[in-house]
């Protein structure tokens, strides 16, 4: 347990960019947060929103507003997270051959196994615990510029703000969404892995080459484009999958008048996950790479 | 003494080459083994299939297990130190410290921590940080750290300066090699390790072409200095390398007899590097 602890940890620190480029991201997000408050207070648009308009409004309504704030935040990270993600997947078992400390990783009793699987559940979930931990501070810290700002405006910051805000509700969903998400695209990591074992050299094109090779001679071949489709709906799907058609948002009433329904926590639901048959199809696929990956990790002679 | 490597008709080629081609041997415990040949004769070929790291005809008993089946269990007390380079640059002293610490059950932290005190490396310094060097002091802290039975070094002081050479190989005899560990070594620079050796292995095109105690070798060896005038009588007798030195005639001999040697010029012991020209490259003249 505690060496595959560190099989995991040895990869954070070799990888600084799981925290670096999501915390270059918040950094990001608050420049912009801050001279945004700053630019309102002068014309008075942001402080009349959070003081004025909202100052009346039911706590739920506020915590609604406040969730899809955070949430649409967090898809800028999500952004960045990927392209983290796949450049890990492709240099993972790469880097260590490039390098020759493969050798080095040899000598120890770890076998290829759990090697490549230590790989595999750094990018299903310590990335995604990493990412979100980034998210969670840039959140705090946005708030934390919010609540000085409700302050110059003459407001209560824990009526407005820290009281309504579904923070441990938002960051269960999307820590859950995170994981959701390099579930679903396991075939994807299976593929990026076997990539990387294979390649003796530039392993980004051995990740896409082949598979745009495929898309180009189907259409070519047979004149469809069902492998290109395959694959972007696969992409795509992810957020259906994770987030489902859920009561929760706004329900229109009579007039002007409307109310919330549900919390953002209830766009948890792994148990239905789990039943999608596309998720196991995929573990199968991605299972399958990995093995490869694993062999050739094994048996490979580095000469 | 038990047995540690059973190698019995071990083959492997690359293509049409022979790397190792049917060789038998024994490595017992308590043993210092120089494997010494020249370039793409087999040597690393013969540590990778005793590590589990290429695959082989024949048999293989690493400690007792199939290196190549039970890879794990034979790293618990197999250490390897394969060159140099092998450390990860972007590592820091004290991460790769925690880490074999984490991995290795017979890792000794605190042994390791008292080997770098007397080294010039800092525990927050990365590796790509440091001289040659110092990540081969680094690697053999790990190492020596180790409760291994066989540590199996290939060129391990390659590209290091002479200081550091001699510190490598002082540091492995007096603070490592105790009754019980094996060491088996590769290395060009055999006149680094003639000293330490107990036992020597020269391999030629993936054959074995000598294998045997250091004692057995210089007994069985003798190099004798030839006046001029006695080269006649020395040719007679089957040397198995000739030479020149100074105007003399240098003369190898395998397992002729002394006093009949004694009788054409001056003995000597010969050192590894002259008895690996010898066996490497046959008569000449």
């Amino acid at each position: 347990m505690k060496a595959f602890f560190y099989l995991l940890k040895r990869e954070v620190w070799e990888h600084p960019a799981f925290y670096v480029a999501p915390s270059v991201v918040g950094l990001i997000v608050l420049a912009l947060c801050l001279t945004g408050f700053i630019q309102g207070v002068g014309d008075h648009v942001g402080y009349d929103l959070m003081v004025e308009e909202w100052g009346d409004e039911p706590s739920g309504k506020i915590s609604l507003a406040l969730g899809w704030l955070m949430g649409s935040v967090a898809i800028i990270f999500n952004v960045v997270f990927m392209f983290i993600f796949f450049f890990y997947l492709l240099d993972a078992l790469y880097a260590e051959r490039k390098e020759r400390s493969i050798l080095f990783w040899k000598s120890l009793p770890i076998t290829d196994t759990e090697a490549v699987l230590a790989k595999v559940a750094t990018a299903v979930f310590v990335m995604p615990i990493l990412t979100l931990a980034v998210i969670a501070v840039t959140h705090i810290a946005m708030m934390l510029i919010t609540t000085v700002f409700i302050w110059t405006g003459g407001g209560s910051a824990w009526q407005l703000l820290w009281g309504p805000a579904p923070m441990l509700g938002t960051w269960s969903f999307l820590l859950y969404a995170l994981v959701v998400e390099t579930l679903w695209y396991f075939p994807f990591i299976g593929w990026l892995l076997f990539a990387s074992a294979l390649a003796r050299r530039t392993p980004f094109l051995w990740g896409v080459l082949p598979i745009v090779f495929i898309g180009i001679a189907e259409e070519m071949f047979l004149g469809t484009e069902r492998f290109f489709i395959m694959i972007g709906e696969r992409i795509q799907s992810v957020f259906p999958t994770a987030i489902r058609d859920r009561d929760f948002g706004i329900r229109s009433m009579r007039g002007d008048d409307w109310e919330v329904v549900g919390k953002i926590s209830d766009l948890i639901h792994p148990a239905e996950v789990i039943k999608e048959p596309g998720l196991w199809g995929g573990f199968a696929i991605g299972a399958g790479f990995i093995l490869i990956a694993i062999l050739l990790r094994r048996y490979r002679d580095e000469s | 003494m038990s047995t540690l490597i059973k190698a019995r008709g071990l083959r492997k080629s690359y293509g049409d080459v022979d790397a190792l081609a049917g060789v038998d041997f024994d490595i017992e415990e308590g043993c210092i083994v120089g494997l010494i040949g020249p370039n793409g004769a087999g040597k690393t070929t013969a540590l990778k299939a005793i590590l589990g790291l290429t695959s082989f005809h024949g048999e293989l008993e690493v400690l007792g297990r199939d290196p190549r089946r039970e890879r794990k269990q034979v790293m618990h007390d197999v250490c390897f130190i394969a060159d140099v380079a092998v450390l990860p640059r972007w590592i820091r002293v004290h991460q790769v410290i925690d880490f074999v610490e984490a991995v290795h059950p017979k890792f000794n932290r605190a042994a390791a921590l008292e080997f770098l005190s007397h080294t010039e490396i800092k525990l927050r310094k990365k590796v790509g940080q440091l001289s040659k060097g110092m990540i081969t002091q680094l690697h053999l802290a790990l190492v020596m750290s180790i409760d291994a039975k066989l540590l199996v070094l290939d060129e391990p002081t390659l590209g290091l300066d002479i200081l550091f050479r001699k510190e490598f190989y002082s540091n492995l005899l007096n603070d490592y090699f105790v009754e019980k560990r094996t060491i088996l070594v590769t290395t060009h620079q055999v006149e680094e390790i003639e000293k330490i050796l107990t036992h020597l292995i020269f391999i030629k095109n993936g054959k074995f072409i000598l294998n045997d105690t250091m004692e057995a070798v210089s007994e069985r060896y003798t190099e004798v200095l030839v006046q001029p005038e006695q080269v006649d009588a020395a040719r007679g007798l089957n040397p198995i390398h000739e030479s020149e030195i100074f105007g003399k005639r240098l003369f190898l001999f395998d397992g002729a007899k002394r006093d009949q040697l004694s009788a054409i010029g001056e003995l000597h012991t010969p050192s590894i590097a002259d008895l690996f020209v010898a066996k490497m490259k046959g008569v000449t003249a």
